[in-house]
């Protein structure tokens, strides 16, 4: 059996971490070994979701985000959890990005950039919060 | 971030942009772009030179200056992208609604033509 190697962050949900928890995420993937778009990949993955966890699960509530990242021989795991209110991707409407420019919404952005660079993004809820697992692969 | 007037195309502001911009750093932007907007400037470059990181949150924020500028027969090009940030405007779509060049020098030209056309 493999025991991936974990790395783990706490911090504050506020706006002014997020750089932080991107300089986190790069340092981990590089670690992971992911190339440089793959590093890319992850810290833009990580840094939408901590800002959807900011912008709506704590919604200016005071609370903690804690992060899991999980490296493996073959992929880098991010666990994102949050105690804030409870997290439904069905309930975003996709972007529309292809509309009349007038008519375009940006809004889901952000959860379509997560579905784009990660090889698998899953939402959980209970009673302890959201639980976000994205998993990204390493290319041979 | 540091605006300042083209050197190459009459009427044209340039918007130095730095630093990683998300949803922390995208309402400086913001601000800047509408600050700029707001003094009548409508024909806006933004150099993305020094910029290594862009979010969803910086996107929207061009967005709206794009849309304003428009508005006002105007129009926000972009230069100086890395790979990865302009695979965000790719990923997004937003590379068909921005004008992107790959210097200041040449979005600067692109305005200077569209006056001509």
């Amino acid at each position: 059996m493999e025991n991936p190697q974990d790395y783990e962050l706490i911090v504050p949900a506020q706006y002014e971490n997020l750089s932080l928890i991107g300089d986190f995420v790069v340092a981990v993937a590089r670690r992971a070994g992911l190339d440089d778009k793959g590093v890319f990949d992850v810290q833009l993955a990580a840094d939408e979701a901590c800002t959807n966890v900011i912008q709506h699960a704590y919604a200016g509530e005071e609370g903690a985000i804690h992060l899991v990242c999980s490296v493996h021989h073959d992929r880098l795991v991010i666990r994102i959890h949050d105690a804030g209110k409870p997290f439904n991707p069905l309930d975003v409407p996709p972007p529309n990005l292809s509309g009349p420019l007038e008519q375009r919404n940006t809004g889901g952005l952000g959860l379509h950039f997560m579905r784009s660079v990660m090889d698998e993004v899953r939402f959980e809820f209970d009673e302890h919060g959201n639980h976000l697992t994205m998993t990204k692969r390493k290319t041979a | 971030m540091n605006a300042r007037r083209s050197n190459e195309a009459e009427d044209v502001w340039v918007l130095e942009a730095r630093g990683r911009i998300d949803a922390n750093l995208a309402p400086e932007l913001d601000a800047q772009l509408q600050t700029l907007l707001s003094a009548g400037h409508h024909r806006l470059i933004v150099d993305f030179q020094r910029v290594a990181y862009i979010s969803s949150s910086g996107l929207k924020v061009l967005l709206i200056a794009f849309r304003a500028a428009r508005r006002s027969d105007g129009d926000v090009k972009l230069c100086g992208m890395t790979d990865r940030v302009r695979d965000v405007f790719t990923m997004s779509g937003f590379h068909k609604i921005f004008d992107i060049h790959p210097t200041e020098s040449e979005a600067a030209s692109a305005f200077n033509r569209s006056e001509v056309g």
